[in-house]
């Protein structure tokens, strides 16, 4: 074979395998070039794999010498094979893979300029139909990491430069040296400026090179500083006229207007604080400045905040421009931005020719949810009431209506009115609905959550619509006893009529692949085929052995035998219990349902006794530890369980399913003994107050919470730990379902407030935070402003000096006014006493002052 | 970040006479909002009514971040373009083809939000103090009620029960509170553990609607709610009813169908068509119908794949009555062989199957095409004779 120079193909490959092997890679893309595109498609079998051995052999060599020259020699000869393996790639793809050689030589391939260099002029000269294709994936996608050799190809005009979001991303995240790039090709700028605009990866600036506190190994090279970060390098460029400081300024104040994370806007903020504004050009944006104290993200606002207050001290800012925006921070929950904000109008209103436009901004803060602010408001007011127009007046009375009851004194002294003329709702009553015309619930006294009802019954379509949602998982729980109870009965009847019934079902089931199954699914699958008369598949083995489990097997042995007989453990109600006249039932059924109905109609509690229920809080664990011996004194039931475990056996078995609905059935197993589902769930429950629910986290608090609200069930020894790890929680569902479980308990006298807080005391700061039950209280105060009361007691009292008390002590306020105030215990009055000026103090004194008025 | 996500929703424009509406669905198809304004409020220069629907793109998004109270703006809404100037300049926004999965869910969200009803209503400083109230994150269902000072959230459905599910899809909503003096918030009964609930502000001169779907990971668009009208291929009103809407911003079902001349059942079932071709919406403030003068109206098929999928199993032969039971009809789909027992009078309403689709949503989802087709397969069956 002869190559396009004249000589053998062979006495070529022979010459490229020198000059590979001496690392000359220039040479190397001059003599691919000279072979052209279609000669190296022709040998691409054979020159393939040889470039893909010699890149091994050169890994290999620079892997195991110790010597520099080696090091070097090997790359450069790695990096000569791979670029002949790329020229004659078929494709893309191939291509990028033969790229693929980043860190084995320490640095990628094409990271070396002269590397690059020589990579882009034999591509250039070749121009595989590829190539544009091939440029397009590098600069776009992070896990090709050869974005040096993209962008070399996208200025060498071999590609057109991407335009969508993951280019930008790339682009912002890989070029570099910054500021040089952007001097080189000031086309960047655009990209940079939709950056800007939220067209990209804005959170990218400020996890990467961005961030003075990252630095990224491709940009430690020894660049200076401005060639390292974004924020440095615009700066830098803005400086020396590469682009316009005036525009860089005015995008940064539009982009931090965006309602965006602040892991995205918080680069914007670096970038204003690096640029140094000077008093001339804050003042020749006074107006943006102050539309910023209306951005949705509150540290926007925390950022415009003392620079109006600055610019309007300095009088660069005018009232009227500051005023359209002045009420907007008050809607934000956070305290500091609301209070700066008073500080602010504070500064406005000291020109009465303004005084009567700021009281109206500041109405809103009279309706914020921290009371502190609330009280800031008012203080302000206080002076400026009796320079106010009349209309102002209205208009902040109006606003008023939003005050914490414990602010309502203050407001009546103020204004010189009473409660029905200020429009505020009384001390002590039920609060006006005025205000809302429809579906006002505050007069509607508390009613105690219905049990649910148990489903009738299934007829045949029912429960052959119970073997479907058994199968696809979605059975509800009391569906699936149903479906048990029909199960049985349909044995009595012939096995064509069976055949019939489960027909619809049968070729599906058989279909399925067991192990795709749940247990119950499984379940159905052995029941369809046992009542068509097929031979039955075995529904196990399951881990662990559960009550559950075993009284599946039981049912389904039941079923397989052809034997017909009335289920007797189901529930009278949907939570599981069997109403105490209805013990007397048929005594047939296998051990395990006979243990279901013995604990389902155990009203006195005295078949399972937890007995020395101990637990131990573990914040290391972030949960409490629940220890107890259990007294399995399972009355007229011949139980040998052969279960190390018997809580394990009874309580919700965690490996087995996940969904909400399999534990609210398993739930209904012990309707009286709801600690063997808690203890040995500790970890799970703890988890859930500080996370929301999912598929890989049940709300099993949540659930457990809801089943102590309901008055007939009796709480064990854990109710109160679980009540206070309720109130705890973050998530706002389980938060609410401790809150109707909390009224429930003490409205039906089943638990004390004091219970409920020792629990809470003793679980510490870091399990029992009391922010976050301040915020369930908060609550609470619309329910039951008594208990609110109560428990706010209860927990200052067990918890006196603990963080976020002071917030406790202000519900305690507010609770006072709503239900009446009652004395505090002695410890409390002494607290209130000591010569403290912090919250906690200034609230408690509050509350007696409260009390003492009213006496 | 959903509130990114939701901006980034580009907006369809309708001006019917009377509004300047601007809605526009979420990415994950469970948001829908729409912004009425007031015609009356505007300084219109000229007003023919007609629908666009484009693109916003980050500039203009960001310039208009970038006005400020009393600062002139200019809007041209025209058929093929979206044109705002301000002082800074001008840009223009041109039109796009609407995604079908957009036409779906716009079709379904207003058949969920046609059967709500007002369940609470806030006026004056208690609807600012909505924002305090609304967690700003959460999964699980909390349920709303009025109270003197805003709303109060429960674990446990009250009298008139609204239940919310995912709070954090409520961000666009709160910042409008500020300006907002009045709050409905309409909801439907629960179903299969959750219900979509409307929220509407009044604002001076306009009206933001925000409806969520029943749960996070629910869209609109496969709630199923148009299939059973769709399916039903007998009778066409459409042209009756989108007269009706011609002659009037926003007409009730009543007033349609005693203009259209039609049943209250013919006149929804076309509702129903139109809806789920994008190109009838509901105003739930006004408890009306509006017309969107798009495009659209011919490919209810590929619109609905259960639709399809369900006219090619009548195209196939696939189904049989059973001779005990007239309402029960065999299906062979694919290797499966399913059971239907429909509804009274051989409805689907009432409907069950046994398939996968209703194992898993119990029909709160809308039939599945086993039904769709059963229900046809019967009607055509006693249309023979």
């Amino acid at each position: 074979m002869v190559d396009r120079q004249g000589g053998s193909w062979d006495e070529a490959l022979v010459e490229l395998d020198g000059l590979v092997r001496r690392g000359e890679i220039e040479a190397v893309a001059n003599w691919c070039i000279d072979r052209g595109l279609a000669e190296l498609a022709a040998h691409r079998r054979q020159l393939g794999p040889w470039g893909s051995a010699v890149v091994e052999e050169a890994r290999a060599a620079s892997i195991n010498a110790d010597d520099a020259n080696v090091h070097e020699l090997s790359y450069y000869c790695g990096s000569a094979a791979a670029l002949v393996v790329v020229a004659c790639a078929r494709s893309a793809g191939g291509a990028a893979e033969a790229l693929d050689g980043n860190g084995v030589f320490g640095r990628s391939l094409w990271d070396d300029q002269r590397v690059r260099e020589a990579a882009v002029q034999t591509l250039g000269a070749l121009r595989p139909r590829w190539l544009p294709a091939l440029a397009d994936r590098l600069t776009r996608n992070s896990w090709d990491q050869q974005w040096e050799l993209g962008w070399a190809l996208v200025t060498a005009g071999l590609s057109d430069k991407p335009t969508d979001p993951a280019y930008l991303e790339q682009m912002a995240m890989q070029i570099g040296p910054i500021a040089q790039s952007l001097r080189a090709d000031p086309g960047l700028i655009d990209d940079v400026w939709r950056i800007f605009e939220g067209d990209g990866p804005g959170r990218f600036w400020s996890a990467g090179p961005a961030s003075p506190d990252s630095e990224p190994a491709a940009y430690q090279r020894g660049w200076p500083v401005e060639d390292r970060y974004w924020s440095t390098a615009l700066v830098t460029l803005s400086a020396d006229g590469t682009i316009d400081r005036d525009d860089l300024i005015d995008r940064t104040l539009a982009a931090l207007r965006r309602n965006d994370s602040w892991a995205v806007l918080q680069w914007f903020t670096l970038l204003l604080d690096e640029l140094e504004l000077s008093a001339a050009e804050h003042a020749a944006r006074a107006a943006k400045f102050a539309s910023l104290l209306a951005a949705p993200n509150p540290q926007v606002v925390g950022l415009a905040q003392p620079i109006c207050g600055s610019m309007l001290q300095d009088g660069a800012l005018r009232p009227d421009d500051v005023l359209p925006y002045a009420d907007a921070p008050f809607f934000q929950p956070t305290k500091v931005v609301a209070l700066a904000q008073l500080r602010i109008l504070n500064s406005v209103g000291t020109d009465e020719a303004w005084r009567n436009e700021a009281a109206v901004c500041l109405g809103p803060a009279l309706a914020h949810p921290r009371a502190d602010v609330q009280e800031a408001a008012l203080t302000v007011l206080e002076r400026w009431w009796p320079d106010l127009s009349s209309p102002t007046q209205a208009t902040l009375t109006d606003q008023a209506q939003g005050l914490a009851p414990s602010h309502l004194r203050r407001w009546q002294a103020l204004t010189g009115a009473n409660s029905s003329e200020t429009g505020v709702p009384k001390n002590r009553e039920t609060p006006t609905t005025s205000s809302s015309t429809i579906g006002t619930n505050d007069t509607a006294g508390w009613e105690p959550p219905a049990s649910p009802e148990v489903p009738p019954p299934l007829d045949d379509d029912g429960f052959v619509l119970a073997l479907a949602a058994m199968l696809e998982g979605t059975a509800q729980p009391m569906q699936v006893e149903r479906a048990l109870e029909a199960a049985l009965q349909a044995c009595r009847h012939p096995l064509e009529y069976r055949q019939q019934l489960v027909a619809p079902l049968a070729e599906s089931s058989a279909r399925r692949d067991p192990w795709t199954l749940g247990q119950l699914g499984r379940w159905a699958v052995a029941c369809i085929e046992s009542l068509a008369g097929q031979a039955t598949q075995p529904i196990g083995p399951y881990e662990p052995a559960t009550l559950m489990t075993d009284l599946l097997h039981e049912t389904l042995q039941e079923i397989v035998s052809g034997a017909s007989r009335p289920w007797t453990a189901m529930p009278d109600g949907g939570d599981g219990r069997i109403q105490p006249d209805g013990r007397q039932r048929s005594a047939e059924g296998g051990p395990s349902e006979r243990l279901v109905r013995l604990l389902r109609s155990d009203h006195e509690r005295t078949a399972l006794r937890l007995s020395d229920v101990e637990w131990a809080p573990k914040p290391d664990h972030h949960a409490p530890i629940y220890t107890c011996s259990l007294d399995a004194e399972l009355r007229g039931h011949t139980f040998d369980g052969g279960h190390d475990d018997l809580i394990s056996y009874l309580s919700m078995p965690t490996t087995w399913s996940l969904r909400p609905q399999d534990i609210a059935w398993a739930l209904t197993l012990t309707p009286h003994h709801l600690e063997t589902a808690l203890i040995n769930t500790a970890v799970v429950i703890c988890e859930l107050c500080d996370n929301e629910p999912s598929m890989f986290r049940p709300p099993l608090l949540t659930l457990v919470l809801e089943r102590l609200a309901r008055p007939d069930q009796q709480p064990g020894d854990l109710a109160p730990l679980i009540t206070a790890l309720g109130l705890n929680a973050k998530p706002a569902a389980t938060r609410l379902a401790a809150v109707d479980a909390v009224v429930s308990l003490i409205k039906t006298q089943r638990l004390t407030t004091t219970e409920i807080s020792s629990s809470g005391a003793r679980l510490g700061n870091e399990l029992f935070k009391l922010e976050r039950v301040a915020r369930a209280l908060q609550d609470l105060l619309g329910h039951d402003p008594a208990i609110a009361r109560d428990l706010a007691i209860a927990v200052l009292t067990d918890c006196p000096k603990a963080r976020g008390a002071h917030a406790i002590a202000t519900i305690l306020c507010d609770a006072q006014e709503l239900a009446g105030p009652v004395p505090l215990p002695a410890s409390l009055v002494e607290l209130a006493a000591e010569k403290g000026r912090t919250k906690l103090h200034t609230e408690l004194r509050r509350a007696i002052a409260s009390a003492s008025k009213s006496d | 970040m959903v509130a990114r996500r939701i901006a980034a929703a580009d907006p369809i424009v309708t001006f019917d006479g009377g509004w300047l509406r601007f809605e526009s669905l979420s990415q994950c198809g469970g948001v829908h909002a729409r912004l009425d304004v007031d015609a009356s409020g505007l300084e219109l220069a000229r007003g023919e009514t007609g629908t666009t629907n484009v693109d916003v793109n980050p500039p203009l998004a960001s310039a208009l971040a970038q006005v400020v109270p009393g600062e002139p703006m200019r809007l041209s809404v025209g058929r093929d373009e979206v044109r705002v100037e301000l002082l800074d300049g001008v840009l223009v926004e041109k039109r796009v083809s609407l995604p079908e999965r957009w036409v779906r869910g716009l079709g379904e969200s207003q058949v969920q939000v046609r059967a709500m009803e007002p369940r609470v209503e806030l006026r004056g400083p208690p609807v600012r103090s909505v924002a305090r109230d609304v967690p700003r994150a959460g999964r699980g269902v909390v349920y709303v009620e009025a109270a003197a000072r805003g709303l109060r959230l429960t674990s446990r459905p009250g009298r008139l029960p609204v239940a919310l599910s995912g709070a954090d899809r409520m961000a666009p909503l709160l910042p409008l509170l500020r300006f907002a003096d009045r709050l409905v918030i309409h909801a439907a009964d629960e179903v299969a553990g959750g219900a979509s609930s409307a929220w509407e502000v009044a604002l001076p001169t306009a009206r933001f609607t925000l409806t969520v779907s029943a749960d996070p990971s629910r869209g609109f668009s496969g709630e199923g709610g148009l299939l059973a009208a769709l399916a039903d291929d007998e009778l066409d009103d459409s042209d009756s009813v989108l007269e009706v809407l011609g002659r009037r911003p926003v007409s009730s079902m009543s007033r349609i169908a005693r203009v259209a001349g039609l049943s209250t059942d013919r006149a929804r079932r076309a509702v129903d068509v139109l809806s789920a071709s994008g190109l009838i919406g509901f105003d739930v403030g006004e408890q009306g119908s509006f017309r969107r003068r798009l495009p659209y109206g011919a490919a209810l098929e590929r619109l609905n794949p259960r639709l399809a999928s369900s006219r090619a199993l009548l195209d196939a032969g696939a189904l049989s009555l059973d001779a005990s039971d007239d309402l029960r009809v065999r299906v062979a789909s694919g290797d499966h062989h399913h059971q239907v027992r429909l509804g009274p009078g051989g409805s689907v309403s009432g409907a069950w199957c046994t398939c996968r689709w209703y194992a898993r949503t119990g029909g709160a989802r809308g039939p599945c095409k086993h039904v769709l087709a059963a229900a046809q397969f019967r009607k055509r069956r006693d249309a023979d004779g």
